[in-house]
């Protein structure tokens, strides 16, 4: 009897702070889960990438079959870095093809890429991100790109 | 009767300050959410992460002959909070293909570029712009 006549007068009790705890602990844990995960860009990257290799490999609607001689420089050709290229951070495949025949492949960056993308479809993890189109030339050829990221970016 | 009348008096009195001060522990508590709510939605981290990567991609997406004026006034403010210097908020390594923003001492974010184009950059510190150039490599 006597304690719950006095309990109308407990306001600050253990409980009110265990509940102001968790609270606080449940906002504290979504801010940083929030802005604690990493503002994604890759996709982009994996784009622009393809987007530039088509860019330089068609000209005015026509694939530029410079592409298929030997001395080709796809890195000054299509404005890529290729140390950049190289750094381990990225990939493309460039694939040319004509009536259905592939003429020419170019490949650069991390091969395993391409199978992490395949497999980032079926699979949850932190796979790099990537970016497939084949374009169409108006003198036969198909260009096919295989582009990816998996650039996080850096703390310093 | 004294004594009962007494011991209500400080009843009272005790139930009107555990109420005051149950209050006043509520404010501040959401006063303190507050602040660190908007502490961290105003985060350094964050807004050097943005500015690098917006930086990078914008270069990489750009032509030669592109020319391109990005507003960095925020990055600024944000310097001068934390007594940092607007001469290192931005800088563009072009050698290492880089883009490094800083708003406080001994942190900041990099992030890379691939665009094999020649970059010319400068702050104009009247209008808070950073000025990026890209040229052909030739």
């Amino acid at each position: 009897m006597f304690r719950n006549k006095k309990g109308d007068d407990r306001y600050i009790s253990f409980w009110l702070f265990l509940n102001w705890g968790l609270i606080l602990g449940a906002i504290v844990v979504m801010v940083l889960l929030f802005y604690g995960a990493k503002m994604d860009v890759r996709e982009e990257e994996a784009k622009i990438i393809g987007l530039k290799l088509a860019d330089c490999l068609i000209d005015s609607g026509k694939f530029n079959d410079t592409f298929l001689s030997e001395d080709f420089n796809i890195f000054s050709s299509c404005g890529l870095n290729r140390d950049a290229m190289w750094n381990g951070d990225y990939f493309f495949n460039v694939s040319v093809f004509q009536d259905g025949q592939l003429k020419k492949e170019n490949v650069t960056g991390v091969a395993d890429f391409e199978t992490l993308c395949e497999l980032s479809k079926t699979s949850k993890g932190d796979f790099p991100l990537c970016y497939e189109d084949t374009f169409h030339a108006d003198n036969g050829f198909d260009i096919k790109v295989y582009t990816a990221s998996n650039q996080a970016g850096l703390k310093i | 009767m004294k004594r009962g009348l007494l011991h209500s008096k400080k009843g009272a009195e005790d139930f009107l300050n555990s109420k005051v001060a149950f209050i006043v522990l509520n404010v501040i508590f959401i006063a303190l959410m507050l602040f660190y709510l908007l502490r961290v939605q105003k985060g350094a981290s964050l807004i050097e992460q943005t500015y690098a990567k917006q930086i990078a991609l914008i270069i990489d997406q750009a032509k030669p002959g592109t020319s391109l004026n990005i507003d960095i006034s925020e990055l600024y403010s944000l310097a001068d909070k934390n007594n940092f210097g607007r001469e290192g908020t931005v800088k563009i390594d072009y050698a290492a293909k880089k883009v490094i923003v800083k708003v406080a001492d001994g942190r900041g974010y990099s992030f890379n570029f691939f665009s094999n184009s020649v970059i010319m950059w400068s702050v104009d510190k009247k209008s808070q712009k950073l000025n990026i150039e890209v040229k052909e490599n030739v």
